[in-house]
């Protein structure tokens, strides 16, 4: 162990940070009393390059001017920190630094970190040994990021009263973000480990199917991963029908040519980053798409159009169809019941009464829906199924852990202090969060 | 994923022996090989055409791996780290040694999948960075296969194995006494016998019913099973993966490379799909143009 010039603290600092480490963007805020998401700042969770070669890092992101061609390196994958060498860069640019929002001073913080479950020990053993022999937190609780109730309450329901005071027994915890989609049941709060399940299917999947789609048969987007995740965000919708949006969609045979509905098929005008900073949808003109495409050559505003027909509900089909693109993986509603099938069949209908959907990919229009009617064909029939989605998906996981932390009891007896670090080791530390 | 590489061919011209890729179904070994190649399609048993070929099942894998990266082409950029702490420690040797690691997340993932081999192999040989077992003396499953039917006898539900995951019949309890015996149903009597007596060993003595008149009711695990379940250790990344689908489901749908629609033809020269006549003349320029 080396020499500390610092004396090492004996017990828990006052102000408690809970960073929400995702693949995407880092959710990280100080846990105050008052659910306030104000106090969650979102941040991009990543290094970016833009196509005159200059380097953006994390929040800096927002002042990029030119999203085009933009390279990204995200130190985080499938959900664990993976390359700390850019994951410190990303730390110290929007945490640490004196000009961010959060300021922070880590020796005199605490700080709640969570992770994807299922987590290899080796990356865990590094986090907890760069967190406190390289920033030195006071202590830490790197959890899992499953927060249902008790700390946590979604209210299923929207008709019965808030009942804080009695949080749900079972929560089905669908958290669906950038690198995978996972279905936890939890317990009292806590995560029933061996019935975690994950379909390796997330948001940055979607957008690269995407992008191959539109590659392959309008335009090479093969580089432009930001201007299609905005595509992505702005026009994907999960089908409730899918052979039906697939028909309404089709051009027709060769000697029965058919209207497309364009109630599904727009146009979609990308960015050019000098007049336009922001794609743009437009009712879809057949005649028009080909003229601008003609002309981008010749005088005149150049626009470069996209005609989105069944990508846009293609590509979200995925989630429930894996094996579309040669995935040997089920589909959402079946890991649901996988996981499901793992726990004692007395704690279905608490677990089926409360399903929880977190995550980016929560937000796509249709989701719930769909998935609601899927897993209503497989759920025995005599259980109540009620699908929930928080009112701000992406935060929600953040939001569970600020609430815990605002318990100072509840946090003492998690959190691990860098004293008890220094005194028993990685190892040691290792087995209490498994066990705590 | 397991990673399944074609033997090279060279090898074959050489005396001796040589490892030859099995690739399942072969023509060649017919007693009668068709000459037409329509002919020889059909004679395929439908089992070997759901299965991929090795080149497929690569491709497949491959496109995957694709789909799954964040940036097309392998991209360094450099993260130029400023500390903005007045006090910065000196950087210890562990330290130092993670931030310089370059290891990926497929590089962590086989060391880990090595160190459970390894633990299976030697289950004496305790090891540091092994997870706890908690949760008392009961618990003492490594988390590296999915519990399910050893532990089942545990709880008061018989969990189904993902495999026949809600296919199969609930626990069933036994409510009435009255007995109707029909020779016909003697199998699926005795299941659910077996299914009642694993789930309520005190009701064992009881006569068999008909299963029709087995009812469905829901008890609460008690608080030792729900503590035990709460306490089970975390499965190993690969173990909570989703399993694949049934494979008497529905099969695979195809879509048209060109719009999306169902994708209805194949084509005889690269097996692409197609929908249809509209797109196959646009297909067919980029085909030629690339065999």
């Amino acid at each position: 162990m080396p020499v500390r010039n610092a004396p090492t603290p004996q017990r828990q600092a006052d102000r408690t940070l809970v960073v929400d480490n995702g693949a995407y963007s880092i959710k990280a805020g100080y846990a105050v009393p008052g659910d306030d998401l104000e106090n969650c700042k979102v941040i991009p969770n990543c290094i970016a390059r833009s196509r005159d070669r200059r380097v953006f890092i994390a929040s800096q992101l927002a002042k990029c001017k030119d999203y085009g061609e933009m390279a990204f390196r995200r130190p985080v994958e499938k959900g664990y920190v993976v390359n700390w060498e850019g994951e410190k860069a990303i730390w110290e640019q929007s945490l640490f630094d004196s000009h961010s929002a959060l300021q922070c001073k880590p020796r005199d913080t605490n700080l709640i970190l969570t992770e994807a479950p299922n987590c290899p020990q080796a990356l865990q053993t590094n986090s907890d040994q760069i967190i406190f022999e390289e920033f030195e937190f006071a202590s830490l609780y790197r959890c899992p990021g499953l927060f249902g109730d008790p700390y946590n309450n979604a209210q299923p329901s929207p008709s019965s009263p808030p009942i804080s005071q009695l949080p749900a027994e079972c929560v089905l915890l669908v958290d669906s973000g950038y690198s995978h989609t996972t279905v936890t049941p939890l317990l009292r709060g806590r995560p029933i480990q061996p019935a975690i399940r994950r379909l390796d299917i997330g948001g940055k999947f979607l957008t690269n199917y995407l992008k191959e789609l539109l590659s392959l048969r309008q335009v090479d987007m093969r580089e432009e991963s930001y201007i299609v995740d905005e595509i992505k965000a702005d026009t994907c919708f999960v089908s409730p029908d899918f052979r039906h949006d697939l028909e309404r969609t089709w051009k027709g045979g060769l000697n029965d040519r058919r209207d497309v509905d364009l109630s599904v098929v727009i146009d979609y005008v990308l960015p050019d980053y000098e007049s336009l900073h922001h794609g743009v949808i437009r009712v879809h003109d057949p005649t028009q798409t080909i003229r601008t495409r003609k002309l981008a050559a010749g005088p005149g505003p150049k626009e470069m159009v996209l005609t989105l027909g069944n990508e846009r509900f293609a590509v979200p089909e995925l989630l429930f169809n894996p094996g579309d693109v040669g995935m040997k993986e089920v589909g959402l509603p079946d890991l649901v019941m996988q996981s499901l099938a793992m726990v004692p069949r007395g704690l279905w209908p608490g677990m089926l009464a409360n399903v929880v959907v977190v995550g980016g990919n929560a937000k796509i229009n249709g989701f719930l829906e769909r998935l609601e009617a899927e897993l209503r064909t497989r759920a025995p029939s005599e259980f109540i199924l009620r699908i929930k989605c928080p009112e701000d998906p992406i935060k929600y996981t953040w939001l569970g852990g600020a609430r815990m932390a605002s318990n100072q009891d509840t946090l003492k007896q998690l959190a691990v202090t860098r004293q008890e670090y220094e005194e028993h080791g990685h190892a040691w530390v290792a087995r209490q969060f498994a066990s705590r | 994923m397991p990673s399944i590489e074609e033997v090279p061919l060279a090898t074959l011209a050489k005396a001796g022996w040589a490892y030859v890729p099995d690739t399942g179904f072969d023509p060649s070994k017919q007693p009668i090989n068709p000459v037409r190649k329509q002919r020889a399609a059909r004679n395929v048993p439908a089992a070997a055409r759901l299965v991929h070929s090795a080149r497929q099942e690569r491709a497949i894998q491959s496109r995957l791996a694709e789909l799954d990266k964040d940036n097309t082409k392998d991209i360094q950029i450099p993260a130029s780290i400023k500390s903005s702490r007045v006090t910065k420690p000196k950087t210890s040797t562990n330290v130092k040694k993670i931030l310089q690691s370059q290891k990926t997340f497929a590089n962590h993932l086989s060391d880990e999948e090595a160190m459970i081999a390894l633990q299976i192999s030697q289950p004496a040989v305790p090891s540091r960075s092994q997870p706890a077992k908690v949760g008392g003396g009961a618990q003492k499953t490594s988390g590296l296969s999915r519990p399910g039917v050893a532990s089942s006898s545990r709880r008061t539900s018989t969990p189904t194995t993902p495999s026949n995951l809600s296919m199969g019949p609930p626990p069933l309890v036994v409510l009435d006494s009255s007995t109707t015996d029909t020779g016909a149903m003697a199998e699926a009597e005795a299941e659910a016998k077996a299914k009642a007596k694993a789930a309520f060993p005190q009701d064992a003595k009881k006569p068999p019913l008909h299963p029709l008149l087995l009812i469905d009711a829901l008890t609460a695990p008690t608080e030792e099973e729900m503590e035990a379940l709460l306490s089970a250790p975390p499965l190993s990344y690969s173990a909570a993966r989703a399993v694949p689908p049934n494979s008497a489901g529905p099969p695979q749908r195809f879509f048209c490379e060109f719009c999306g629609y169902w994708g209805r033809i194949k084509c005889r020269q690269c097996g692409a799909r197609i929908c249809g006549l509209v797109c196959k003349g646009e297909h067919d320029q980029n085909c030629a143009r690339y065999t």
